[in-house]
């Protein structure tokens, strides 16, 4: 249930390197889009606020660039879905991050099929939006690479291996998923919750720390017997792996 | 029976229904009564014609063979020995005058005629004068014979018949209302039951039910049906009762906890660290919260069925393959040993998400509710037509007194009580089973317990 029950709560994420993302943020929640709008200005962000479905659309379809949207799915004037529908219709392909109310089970689904590209359940925390902005902003352009690295961290795609310092290393296929998503997202935070959806298509909260054990295991294999390691984790964030410097 | 009783009884549909029937029994008992009528009676004119014809050609025999003379004596013999019915005789000599009988003179018609004897001067009795039916014919030597009978026996069998049909009409007619009357009352009476029954339910009393007869006939019926719908919304009213009791009593308790939490860091936290503990703390409890809400949310969705949107063909052996693998490691780390054993290519038209929580749920259950060093399995095998899931344990188990109340929303175990968990999970386990049409059954596995999904 996208980033409902995130055990993520303290805000201090990493912030450098981190180049200002330019957000639209469409909510009509005056207190939630405070809260959205200071915490992303904290980190660096800038962020342009319209408090109703129809300045949304007017904002994201106009002269000014923005590279994330964020949408609430109820708007008034018009809804979110509609909102990213006509703006997707005309030719925006900026990536969209749907905030939802928790319960509804087939928003991910219409949200998706509306043209959003993530989605959020409301409540969440702060540190969960965050890393999404920041994954959505930073999105590789969709190309078939054959191979991933981080330092001396080799990952190719088509032998489905990986060695450290050319010494190969076995990883089990969900172990090999998570090491694959860390590293298209190298130098950015990735939470539980957006391991849980992208690894596993789990959009629920397990109450097991199905998470954290296999980064245990992911990390004993690849930074075990080295000087650096590359897979930290940021605390009350998530994970990131990281070239050392 | 009060007027109000009898206009309700009049107007009830038991008693109008009889009466329409009485009255097509009416018209079709007249249409009866007017062929009976008809037939009768041409049938006993053509049998009085031809008595009437045979006594006059026997008669004419004897003319031929014996003459006037000897026919007048035959005829006058005949009247002496009347063998059936009165019998009237006329014989007219050429010259019309009356030679023997016991009718007047008259003209002489051939055939059946119907006419009433003009009087005789000699005969002018007091005694009234019948209609008769009559038979003529003219003789060889021009003499008439007349034989005739009284038409009044017609009459008389016409009369009969109408009062016979008078009388089984008119009791036929007495009999449809007064049933009808009764039909009604007793109908009605049922009914008022019905409607006094559910006027009490209206006023609160959920349990109140409509008395059967136990004469098993389509009113019991209904009554059975009424009484077992009302059985279940008493059930369902009472489990949202239950589960408004349990939400508030299960949700005091974390935001008290919550409360704390924060009043500790208003209060107590003189450092920074102390003030982020007790934040933390409480951010924790709120997230439980809203856990807790997101799963009844979603059960109570799952249960309206209105989740099928999301619904696709899907790989059961797959997704319950990678849920297992993806537990392995945290079942190692709590010390459980898990196994899967998953048959390949079952195939399932479902919700991927739903299912996945499911199976989840399944093995969280079974992980977190069994001590270390338990076997936790995993298994999937195709089963008829159809397939089985199946995640058992070889763990303590749970008494079979348990077993029905264990998908009930925030059940839990007494042994349970203390450990994390909302008691939500194997509620909604039920619910996302039921939505894909799966049964859901627990086995005692001594030692152990096992829950098996069925397909089909």
């Amino acid at each position: 249930m996208g980033g409902n029950g995130v055990k993520a709560y303290a805000g201090n994420v990493d912030t450098r390197e981190k180049a200002a993302v330019k957000i639209l943020l469409v909510e009509d929640d005056k207190q939630t889009a405070d809260y959205i709008a200071k915490g992303l200005r904290e980190h660096g962000h800038v962020v342009d606020h319209a408090d109703n479905g129809r300045d949304g659309l007017y904002l994201a379809t106009g002269e000014k660039y923005y590279e994330v949207l964020i949408v609430d799915r109820m708007l008034p004037a018009m809804d979110g879905l509609s909102l990213v529908k006509a703006a997707r219709t005309s030719g925006v392909k900026t990536p969209v991050l749907f905030l939802t109310t928790m319960g509804g089970v087939d928003d991910r689904v219409t949200g998706l099929e509306a043209g959003g590209d993530d989605y959020l359940v409301k409540p969440f925390a702060f540190a969960e939006l965050l890393a999404r902005v920041g994954a959505l902003a930073r999105r590789p352009p969709i190309m078939a690479a054959t191979s991933l690295a981080a330092g001396d961290l080799e990952m190719d795609l088509l032998a489905r291996t990986v060695t450290r310092a050319g010494r190969r290393i076995e990883l089990l296929a969900q172990e090999f998923k998570i090491l694959e998503y860390l590293l298209r997202h190298a130098g950015e935070v990735v939470t539980r919750t957006m391991l849980l959806e992208k690894v596993w298509d789990f959009h629920f909260d397990p109450k097991t720390n199905i998470v954290e054990t296999h980064i245990s295991r992911l990390r004993s294999k690849i930074d075990k017997g080295f000087d650096k390691p590359l897979l930290h984790t940021v605390r009350g964030a998530g994970y990131v792996v990281r070239a050392p410097d | 029976m009060s007027s109000a009783r009898l206009t309700r009884i009049l107007r009830s549909a038991s008693f109008r229904l009889p009466l329409i029937y009485a009255v097509l029994f009416m018209v079709s008992a007249g249409a009866l009564f007017a062929t009976v009528y008809w037939t009768a009676t041409a049938a006993m004119q053509n049998d009085m014609a031809a008595v009437l014809r045979t006594e006059a050609l026997q008669l004419a025999e004897i003319h031929r063979r014996s003459g006037l003379a000897g026919l007048a004596e035959q005829i006058t013999r005949r009247m002496n020995f009347r063998t059936r019915g009165p019998i009237f005789y006329l014989l007219q000599a050429p010259n019309r005058r009356v030679m023997v009988g016991n009718l007047p003179g008259m003209p002489p018609v051939n055939g059946v005629i119907d006419f009433v004897p003009q009087p005789d001067a000699a005969e002018a009795e007091a005694e009234q004068r019948p209609k008769l039916t009559g038979y003529g014919l003219t003789l060889s030597d021009g003499s008439f014979l007349l034989i005739a009978q009284d038409a009044n026996r017609l009459s008389d069998m016409q009369s009969a018949i109408v009062r016979a049909f008078a009388w089984a009409g008119g009791l036929t007619l007495l009999l449809a209302i007064a049933g009808g009357a009764w039909l009604g009352s007793t109908f009605l009476r049922r009914i008022d039951a019905i409607t006094r029954t559910s006027s009490a339910i209206m006023e609160g009393d959920l349990s109140a039910r409509i008395p059967v007869r136990g004469t098993h006939d389509e009113i019991d019926q209904l009554v059975t049906n009424l009484n077992a719908m009302l059985g279940r919304i008493q059930q369902l009213m009472d489990g949202l009762r239950q589960v408004s009791s349990d939400i508030a009593h299960d949700l005091r308790t974390p935001l008290g906890r919550l409360r704390q939490h924060l009043e500790d860091a208003r209060e107590r936290a003189k450092t920074t660290a102390e003030y982020d503990e007790a934040t933390d703390a409480a951010i924790e409890e709120a997230d439980g919260l809203l856990e807790t809400f997101s799963a009844l949310l979603r059960i109570a969705q799952v249960e309206a069925g209105a989740q099928k949107s999301a619904f696709g063909e899907l790989d059961l052996s797959e997704l319950v393959r990678s849920i297992g693998e993806a537990y392995q490691p945290a079942a190692e780390d709590s010390r459980h040993r898990l196994q899967i054993e998953v048959e390949d290519g079952v195939k399932l038209t479902g919700d991927r998400q739903l299912l996945a929580q499911m199976i989840s749920n399944l093995i969280e259950n079974a992980l977190h509710h069994t001590p270390e060093g338990t076997t936790v399995s995993v298994g999937l095998r195709r089963s008829g037509a159809g397939f089985e899931v199946e995640v058992a344990d070889d763990g303590p188990g749970i008494p079979e007194t348990e077993h029905g109340r264990v998908f009930d929303r925030f059940y839990r175990l007494d042994r349970s009580r203390s450990t994390a968990g909302s008691g939500l999970g194997l509620a909604l386990v039920k619910a996302i089973a039921g939505l894909h049409g799966l049964t859901i059954r627990l086995e005692d596995r001594k030692p152990g317990l096992g829950v098996v999904l069925t397909s089909g």
